[in-house]
């Protein structure tokens, strides 16, 4: 039964992604799928070690990464659940708070999953990231405001660093404005943001408003 | 009854002025049942200056409410008006809290279950008694309502509150107006984010100040009278 499900996904890797996956290859081929920023690659490496995943997890590691990429919410959601055999990694545990998130506008499973995200690979920036953002949209500005800042202190682990701490940013500068009404600092938060990213329109156009208020 | 009684047919509703739209079913329902909380606070001369709660509670039924207010009798809101304003004893219970929308700062969340409310489940582990959790728990600001506290949203919206969801409701159909969205997260989601905008900005309804401070200011208001008005006819509540 287990022996014919694995060459079904073989076969479907194959056929579909002209991808041969062996005992062999499967580690490095996920690796080079995942295409992400160094610790993520070092979670993933360090996830097989422990773990010894199998040739099985390998298919549909890979399937589900194309499934992620192709943005196909059924078979998102299909390798995730066959997944769930295997011990929890970040990556899917993320994926899936995000669809959560952008796709359903499920706030509190999101914020659930980036949790789960946290107890697997601990102070990752993309998790604080996205509880920021989640945070902002319950309305709990001050833990919004908290966790945007954990983003920033820990953004060289994101996948695109200054682009992370730029958003973070300016979104604490935001908070700033809107809540605390305080533009002096959000004035700082700013500048600080297109320190990090200069092309940044909207940090560019906040800045600009807030020079013409005063 | 000054205005208020609203219509809903699906998605979409028509309150007496103008028409509006909520991007899911659920969001849109909410709509009718939030107004409902509200004018349920709102003293009334027609009931001797008593809210239409107090009269409920002090009468044990909801027959004099709707004898002053026969137009509810015939709105397609009578059986919500009938649902809400069966007080019994749960309304009194900490449970209770889970059945109230929380408003128009919470009207595009779920419905929000106890099970959900890690808070309160931390409190019960942590307290020897049930009721000192409690008394703590309903004072704490909720990541479940929007910050606002158990007992504020017990205690519900009342005039201003009203005013300003209308006003939302009018400003988001602005907002969304046309708009297209690929999915459900994304139907959700610009309107949440339209609402936390709304939220913090200064609006006339409540004389300048941000729609979240009016809010909060006339639920501890409420919170005040109900409490007030359960204390001197000695009955029990877990908010009081």
């Amino acid at each position: 039964m287990a022996r014919k499900r694995l060459q079904r996904y073989l076969a479907k890797i194959g056929k579909e992604f002209d991808v041969v996956l062996t005992e062999e290859n499967y580690k490095d081929v996920i690796l080079e799928e995942v295409e992400s920023p160094p610790a993520l690659l070092d979670y993933l490496r360090d996830y097989m070690e422990k773990n010894e995943p199998t040739l099985e997890w390998g298919c549909l590691m890979f399937l589900y990464v194309k499934a992620d990429e192709e943005k196909y919410v059924p078979d998102i959601e299909r390798y995730y659940k066959l997944l769930a055999r295997y011990p929890p990694n970040w990556f899917i545990e993320v994926g899936m708070a995000e669809l959560q998130l952008r796709y359903y506008g499920n706030i509190f499973k999101a914020r659930d999953g980036f949790f789960k995200g946290f107890e697997l690979r601990p102070d990752n920036a993309h998790c604080y990231y996205n509880l920021g953002y989640v945070y902002h949209l319950l309305g709990v500005f001050n833990k919004s405001f908290e966790y945007y800042e954990k983003a920033v202190i820990n953004h060289q682990t994101a996948n695109k660093p200054k682009e992370l701490k730029a958003r973070s940013l300016y979104n604490l500068a935001v908070i700033e404005m809107n809540v605390e009404r305080d533009y002096e600092e959000a004035k700082r938060y700013l500048k600080e943001a297109l320190a990090a990213m200069p092309q940044y329109p909207e940090a560019k156009l906040a800045l600009k408003q807030i020079s013409r208020w005063k | 009854m000054r205005g208020g009684i609203a219509s809903g047919d699906g998605e979409s509703g028509s309150l007496q002025l103008f028409k509006f739209s909520f991007p899911t079913k659920e969001s849109a329902e909410k709509t009718l049942i939030i107004q409902i909380e509200c004018n349920l606070n709102m003293p009334y001369s027609e009931l001797k200056d008593r809210t239409p709660y107090e009269d409920v509670v002090l009468n044990k039924s909801a027959t004099n409410f709707f004898n002053a207010f026969p137009v509810v009798k015939n709105a397609p809101v009578f059986k919500d008006y009938q649902r809400i304003l069966s007080l019994t004893e749960k309304e009194f219970a900490y449970k209770s809290v889970y059945s109230k929308t929380g408003g128009v700062l919470n009207i595009f969340n779920p419905k929000i279950r106890e099970s959900m409310d890690s808070d309160l489940k931390t409190l019960f582990s942590r307290c020897e008694e049930e009721k000192e959790a409690i008394r703590l728990w309903k004072y704490r600001p909720s990541e479940l309502w929007s910050d606002l506290p158990p007992k504020l949203v017990w205690a519900g919206g009342g005039n201003i509150e009203r005013e300003l969801f209308l006003d939302f409701s009018q400003y988001l159909t602005r907002m969304v107006r046309r708009k297209e969205f690929d999915t459900r997260g994304d139907a959700l989601i610009t309107p949440i984010r339209n609402l936390r905008e709304w939220q913090l900005q200064p609006n006339k309804i409540c004389s300048g100040m941000a729609p979240i401070a009016a809010i909060i200011k006339e639920r501890e208001e409420i919170y005040e009278r109900k409490s007030a008005f359960l204390k001197e006819n000695h009955i029990e509540c877990d908010f009081v």
